[in-house]
């Protein structure tokens, strides 16, 4: 690697976010030094998505003796199985510890691409429902910015990565710009019109996912073999590694540096600025350090916060950044798990063709217009329709050659909501340095303090019974209400660890995803997240680090940083 | 999908779906599923396996639970991946399979014969299916364990999802509602 230090700019994380920082910095002219902790990845060979399960060890089953070894915490995350573990970090060698009587699940990857490669890919805008709930109901502290202000990139950010979806003009779930929606399947379409008879505050959609319905950009369009956690070779899923990354690469500005465990942002009193880096390689030990005139902290809401709390010196004695007191603090995720299912009647003689990597969307309907007298804030649902296959064979009775003909045929429609809702931010939800625990490379781990408040619970037991209303109002049979009892990470969409706001005193960033107090540090990933409202918060993470980013460089070719 | 329909589709389209050379010869690979690493049944219980796997799932217009390696694939997750109360639990059912059948017939369950071997079995699932109702947080019963394996194993082979599933590693496009015809009727399940 040459060294043409200081770079313009060092992003840590290669991630969702860390990767559209290196493509709209290095687009804007910026030699800009990537720093990934993990490894890199090669589709061609790291892939597993031509993998057939007879060609795994044992068809597909996990090895349980192994997780348990190595990922005992990642393997509660569906998508950390046979085929795609290794894009989970091994929790034998990242440690973290979490208060007595509380859960966490913290789901992370380190590798280049990060949770990019195995994220949900489903994507919806945020609205001002969702930017003005702090100023509302008292939760937490203002946004500094509303929907006008981030809407010129959620455009900027939708037309580079490719989203298919079905327009709704509802307020409240803003229509991104949209490639072709997925078709819904018969099931779905039956749900959708028993919903519209019913109700007239609740619509049933497709999923508006990052998963390519046409060719775009250059990527190829899915080709529907439905296992993108395997990793995509045609690139039809956005990922860092398939869009944001090679972006950056092509303008011949970015180095990308894997294996680079950064330990410490260093600051300068002398300046009040940050100056770089420190990190130690991962494989060999050695400690590193680079320069930099611009940070962009990408590295998740964790460990953006874990590294501003590592990053201590005179000036900073509780955390790099961290005046206001409220790193660590205000930790959220989705609740999710209330739900319900139920079988379709009919429709026998009809199936699907394909596997849709995609289900239904539901979008919030509580809390809109009319206040809920047992919670704040709303949910919507993801799920959707399908038809059993042969693993119902397990729950029907017999043996022989009637029973194998019987399985060849789809088993009846069932259809599914799963609710995902708001968590609200509180202090007493954080993360702190852990006095004890260090990982591999001798870093101090986290401590993490989470606990659902009333709030979720009261959310969580409404989504349950929303979902049985709806189902048979729609005309499902043997309809079935659950509670999944989720600790929180689960729903790996952790945020709000260094939340924007309106003021220094109780904010760490600005509107601009700027540190208050560091004008050249910037943190974009979930970190700066001030509420969760109760969208999938992939796509707003991406158009804040490209907003921010394209600010940093204005502020540079201003003269102001 | 056969080999030869593969073909024709990568041929034909895998450009156009972006499919690299690399990704096509993945997908035509023959299969080569693994064996256990140690022989551990023994002949006799290797031989009750096998007509349980037969008689479970056996060859009708398609190949079955035998022909597509189940027995192998038993042996495997039985010595390999089951912990040890599951390993043992089956074992002990594997051999009171031959003592139940000895006591009946005379001989063990491999030689009893197809009419004899089914009442066995259907006698067996009936008890396990008792049980379970009794007690649904109780261990799976034997029947049902095996049935389990069996199924896994099959649905999980070359010859199970490619032959009897008509499984399409890449369909290429997608459908919401369509007639259940010989093409679409693979689930979409096949492959997790």
């Amino acid at each position: 690697m040459s060294r043409r230090e200081p770079y313009d700019a060092i992003v840590i994380g290669s991630g969702i976010s860390g990767g559209w920082a290196a493509k709209e910095l290095t687009g804007r002219g910026l030699r800009t030094l990537v720093l990934e902790a993990g490894r890199p990845i090669d589709p061609a060979t790291d892939y597993t998505m031509s993998v057939q399960p007879w060609q795994l060890p044992y068809r597909g089953r996990r090895d349980r003796d192994r997780q348990e070894r190595q990922r005992p915490v990642q393997r509660h995350c569906y998508a950390c199985d046979a085929w795609s573990e290794q894009f989970f970090v091994r929790d034998d060698e990242n440690p973290y510890t979490t208060a007595p009587g509380t859960d966490f699940l913290w789901i992370r990857s380190r590798q280049v691409g990060g949770r990019s490669i195995v994220w949900g890919r489903q994507v919806y805008r945020w609205s001002d429902l969702d930017f003005e709930a702090n100023a509302r109901d008292g939760f937490g502290v203002d946004w500094p910015i509303r929907y006008a202000d981030i809407e010129p990139w959620y455009d900027h950010v939708e037309e580079f990565i490719g989203v298919s979806g079905q327009a709704e003009g509802l307020p409240q779930l803003p229509d991104s710009r949209f490639l072709p929606p997925m078709e819904l399947n018969c099931a779905e379409r039956f749900v959708k019109e028993g919903i519209a008879r019913h109700y007239d505050d609740r619509l049933l959609t497709i999923g508006r996912c990052a998963i390519l319905s046409r060719p775009h950009n250059g990527r190829a369009a899915c080709h529907y073999c439905g296992t993108c956690e395997r990793g995509c070779t045609t690139h039809s899923y956005f990922s860092s590694l398939a869009a944001t990354l090679p972006a950056a690469a092509a303008t011949g500005r970015m180095t990308l540096r894997p294996h680079s465990v950064v330990r410490e942002v260093l600051y300068d009193p002398g300046t009040g600025r940050v100056r770089g880096v420190r990190a130690v390689d991962a494989e060999t030990g050695e400690e590193l350090e680079f320069e930099g005139r611009l940070v962009f902290l990408c590295a998740s809401a964790l460990e953006s916060a874990r590294l501003l709390l590592l990053s201590t010196s005179e000036r900073w004695p509780d955390g790099l950044a961290n005046s206001s007191g409220q790193v660590g603090k205000n930790l959220m995720d989705h609740c999710m798990g209330g739900g319900a299912n139920g079988v379709i009647p009919g429709m026998e003689d009809r199936w699907v063709y394909g596997r849709r990597p995609n289900g239904i969307y539901l979008p919030r309907f509580r809390n809109v217009t009319e206040p809920h007298p047992d919670f704040l804030r709303g949910y919507a649902y993801q799920g959707g329709a399908g038809r059993d296959g042969w693993g119902r064979g397990n729950d029907m009775e017999g043996f022989g050659a009637d029973f194998k003909h019987a399985l060849r045929e789809p088993g009846p429609w069932t259809f599914d909501f799963y609710g995902f809702g708001a968590c609200l931010p509180r202090e007493s939800n954080f993360v702190a340095l852990d006095a004890e625990r260090v990982d591999r490379w001798g870093i101090p781990a986290l401590r993490i303090h989470c606990q659902w408040s009333a709030n979720e619970h009261a959310m969580l037991e409404d989504m349950s019974i929303q979902a049985a209303e709806m189902l048979e109002a729609a005309g499902a049979r043997d309809v079935s209400p659950y509670v999944d009892d989720n600790p929180p990470g689960l729903t790996i969409h952790e945020m709000g660890t260094a939340r924007m706001g309106r003021d220094p005193d109780t904010s760490v960033l600005n509107g601009w995803n700027q540190t208050w107090d560091v004008p050249n540090l910037f943190i974009t990933d979930g970190a700066s997240m001030a509420s969760s409202a109760n969208q999938n918060p992939s796509l707003t993470y991406m158009a804040l680090t490209a907003r921010a980013a394209n600010h940093a460089v204005d502020l540079l070719d201003r003269g102001e940083l | 999908m056969d080999r030869r329909q593969l073909l024709r589709l990568l041929g034909a389209g895998a450009a156009a779906i972006g499919l690299s050379p690399a990704d096509a010869r993945a997908l035509l690979a023959p299969g080569a599923p693994r064996r256990p690493r140690l022989a551990f049944f023994t002949e006799e219980e290797r031989e009750s396996v096998t007509a349980l796997a037969d008689l479970i799932l056996p060859a009708t217009d398609t190949p079955g639970a035998v022909e597509a390696g189940v027995v192998d694939y038993t042996e495997m997750i039985v010595s390999e991946w089951m912990d040890p109360g599951e390993r043992e639990r089956f074992m002990r059912g594997l051999a009171h399979l031959d003592i139940h059948s000895e006591s009946l017939t005379g001989v063990r369950f491999a030689y009893a014969g197809e009419d004899r071997q089914t009442a066995i079995l259907s006698g067996l699932e009936a008890e396990g299916r008792a049980l379970r109702e009794a007690d649904p947080e109780a261990p799976t019963p034997f029947f049902q364990q095996t049935r389990a394996l069996v199924l896994h194993g099959y649905y999980t082979s070359e010859i199970g999802m490619r032959e009897e599933l008509r499984y399409q590693p890449i369909p290429g496009r997608f459908d919401g509602c369509v007639d259940v015809t010989e093409v679409t009727r693979a689930a979409p399940g096949a492959g997790r």
